[in-house]
């Protein structure tokens, strides 16, 4: 049983590792650095992901390029849902790691990961185009670690608890909008000359 | 008239296209081979211990807030160091003024840009690191 | 065929088997022929398009699946079939699973059509020439369909944009084809080539007397594919992806396979009505000479002509490849006045001039 686990494993996971058709997902200045990567000098259809899909149900991998404001939240959260299992996606840029230099703004979000599920940290602002193929070779290397065993336990953790209502707002349960809670400067300036 | 010279442009248009498949790939194969980088190339931080104050000029000039975070005391000589010092990579945008602001050359830039990570929390260096990037790069050099 | 056939009951002769086993199973071994080689040419289609638009850039295309990337799409085709399959809320279910085997059975229809040798067209009667006119335009339907059934704004427009495009682009291409049947006297695939054969090595092709045909058919070839720069229904900077916006993983694939394998074989149309199909361009067989078994030089020159016939279409897909990448994309109305306005007259001009060749001759 094991022997058949792993070796379908291996075909899944090399099938996968080795096709990642990223979402043209770029909201801002790190979506450059994207392009570059998939032009002539890094050429980043060497490692077969290439293939740019413009919807995201046939999108395996959210490179979310650039900062994510709370107004723009809902429309990449509600792309991340829209995507098909498998999905993976890599926070590209310290915006959306953590904040970046907009930590203390009224309108940016913090980190992607406090709405969708984060597979690679990319900072750097922005980063090289080598740093971003350097992020999906490790995201390559994760996918083929999987087993195709834990793929319940991968899709229950993806499933954001997150929820778009009409007003196109994120809710939290019924603790109300975060975006609410995250607005306001952080207390603190950060400057004092 | 105008339609002819549109379709001399057009094969013109193609022929140039197709002088480019006898050219070399320009393609750089990254993992394996990589770009020289400059000297003032601005990459993963580096700090050296023994030369710092705990003064808190990086901490001010930084643009981002609450990247780098110092922790300062007194040794028995009566000088201020650094007990615990991290800079978050999660929010540091690599601008450099850390290291131009310090007035001693405590804080470098070492070359490194691969710095993709599957946890948030090793992007934070702590004061380790950032001595081990120090012995690793700079000296070295 | 009938020469193969007889092949066949030769061989079930020796095996002391009777006549109507041979009945039975002879016409599934041209099917999965066909099914077979659909993949396979597909699955090197792909990468040989991702390859030279790569060369074309100057970049160095996939090469790090296998030796020289060669399993770069079995391994996008394993990904695609494992992937999850989504049908969206408010979709029309049936339709919107009908879909893509509407636009994907067709295809495996048109494949028995082309004569790959002398003796290979699975599919062969007097007007099978336009009976590929008439299935490939059934594809054109499936992805109506899926316009219709996605319940999605931008599905609906490409598709709509898609059936506008056939029927403005299906014109000219039958006036072209009736100029080779003019040229040819036969509506038959295998006749038009074997029309084609000259004493002079390839001087008898129909390129040379319907050149300006040759053209017309060639940009309405890429507009029937929907290929670029004719690739309005899959526009990404306007309609998301056109009428695939709404399908992931195997249906998807589905409309992916008939895409492609639909660019192989009007390739391989186009190389039987104009450049001579699975005639030699040397004018002989190097089977037919070298081999002093009968038989075996028989079947090597089926070989042969099956290869010419692909060295033939890869050339044209490279020229579309090529097309692929030097052009931006029209707007929707250059579209529609470029086949009106351009290639109708042009594809009529064409069937004058090949009149008049043909009652000068």
């Amino acid at each position: 049983m094991n022997v058949i686990i792993s070796s379908v494993d291996f075909v899944y996971n090399w099938a996968r590792s080795n096709s990642i058709w990223p979402l043209t997902f770029a909201t801002s200045c790190c979506g450059i650095e994207m392009i570059q990567t998939s032009a002539a000098n890094f050429d980043i259809a060497r490692f077969g992901s290439e293939v740019f899909r413009a919807t995201p149900r046939q999108a395996d991998l959210l490179i979310c390029a650039g900062t994510i404001t709370h107004k723009m939240a809902p429309a990449m959260l509600k792309l991340y849902q829209q995507m098909p299992e498998p999905k993976y996606v890599i926070a590209m840029g310290v915006c959306t790691c953590g904040g970046g230099m907009f930590t203390d703004s009224y309108s940016v979000v913090n980190g992607i990961d406090k709405i969708i599920p984060v597979d690679i940290y990319l900072p750097m602002c922005p980063p090289k185009p080598e740093a971003l193929l350097d992020a999906i070779i490790k995201l390559q290397k994760k996918i083929r670690k999987e087993t195709i065993l834990d793929r319940q336990k991968y899709i229950e953790k993806h499933v954001s608890d997150l929820k778009i209502d009409e007003d196109n707002e994120i809710l939290v349960e019924d603790d109300g909008c975060i975006i609410v809670q995250e607005w306001g400067l952080s207390g603190e300036l950060a400057y004092e000359f | 008239m105008k339609n002819l010279k549109y379709l001399i442009s057009l094969i013109i248009g193609h022929l140039t296209v197709f002088k480019h498949i006898f050219k070399k790939p320009v393609t750089l194969e990254y993992p394996e081979k990589k770009i020289e980088l400059n000297d003032k190339f601005r990459g993963e931080h580096a700090f050296d211990v023994e030369k710092c104050t705990a003064c808190g000029t990086c901490q001010r000039v930084c643009p981002s807030f609450g990247t780098i975070e110092i922790e300062k005391e007194k040794d028995e000589n009566g000088k201020f160091y650094p007990k615990n010092y991290s800079i978050d990579l999660n929010k540091c945008i690599f601008c450099g003024n850390c290291v131009q602001y310090c007035p001693f050359g405590a804080i470098k830039m070492t070359q490194n840009y691969e710095l993709a990570d599957e946890k948030k929390s090793t992007l934070k260096l702590e004061i380790n690191t950032l001595k081990r990037n120090y012995f690793d790069n700079i000296i070295d050099k | 065929m009938d020469y193969l056939y007889f092949l066949y009951l030769e061989l079930l002769h020796k095996w002391n088997l009777p006549d109507y086993i041979a009945m039975v199973t002879f016409p599934i071994i041209p099917f999965c022929f066909v099914a077979a080689a659909l993949i396979v040419v597909v699955i090197f289609l792909v990468l040989a398009e991702r390859k030279i638009l790569a060369f074309f850039t100057q970049r160095k295309g996939p090469n790090r699946v296998g030796p020289w990337g060669l399993f770069q799409t079995i391994a996008d085709a394993i990904k695609l079939l494992c992937k999850e399959n989504i049908t969206p809320e408010g979709t029309d279910k049936f339709l919107f699973t009908l879909a893509p085997l509407l636009a994907f059975i067709p295809v495996l229809v048109v494949w028995g059509i082309i004569p790959f040798c002398n003796e290979f067209d699975i599919i062969s009667f007097s007007i099978n020439s336009l009976l590929f006119v008439v299935i490939a335009a059934i594809p054109i339907l499936g992805i109506l369909l899926a316009g219709y059934a996605s319940n999605n704004k931008y599905s609906l427009i490409g598709s709509v944009r898609s059936v506008a495009q056939a029927i403005s682009y299906e014109l000219p291409l039958i006036f072209v084809l009736l100029s080779i049947v003019v040229l040819a006297s036969s509506m038959n695939l295998k006749q038009i080539v074997l029309a084609q054969s000259s004493i002079y090595p390839f001087c008898g092709y129909f390129v040379f007397p319907a050149f300006l045909g040759f053209v017309v058919f060639f940009a309405c070839g890429i507009a029937e594919l929907n290929r670029c720069p004719f690739d309005l229904p899959e526009a990404e900077s306007e309609l998301v992806s056109g009428y695939n916006t709404e399908y992931s993983g195997m249906k998807f694939a589905f409309f992916f396979l008939a895409e492609y394998a639909m660019m192989f074989i009007m390739c391989a149309f186009i190389a039987t009505l104009f450049l001579g199909g699975f005639l030699s361009p040397l004018g002989f067989y190097v089977g037919e000479k070298l081999i002093p078994n009968e038989f075996l030089a028989n079947l090597s020159v089926y070989f042969e002509q099956a290869f010419w016939v692909f060295v033939k279409t890869f050339f044209l897909i490279f020229c579309m490849i090529w097309v692929r990448a030097t052009l931006p994309r029209l707007k929707s109305h250059q579209l529609t006045a470029f086949a009106w306005k351009v290639l109708l007259p042009l594809s009529l001009l064409n069937l004058l001039i090949v009149c008049l060749i043909k009652a000068v001759l």
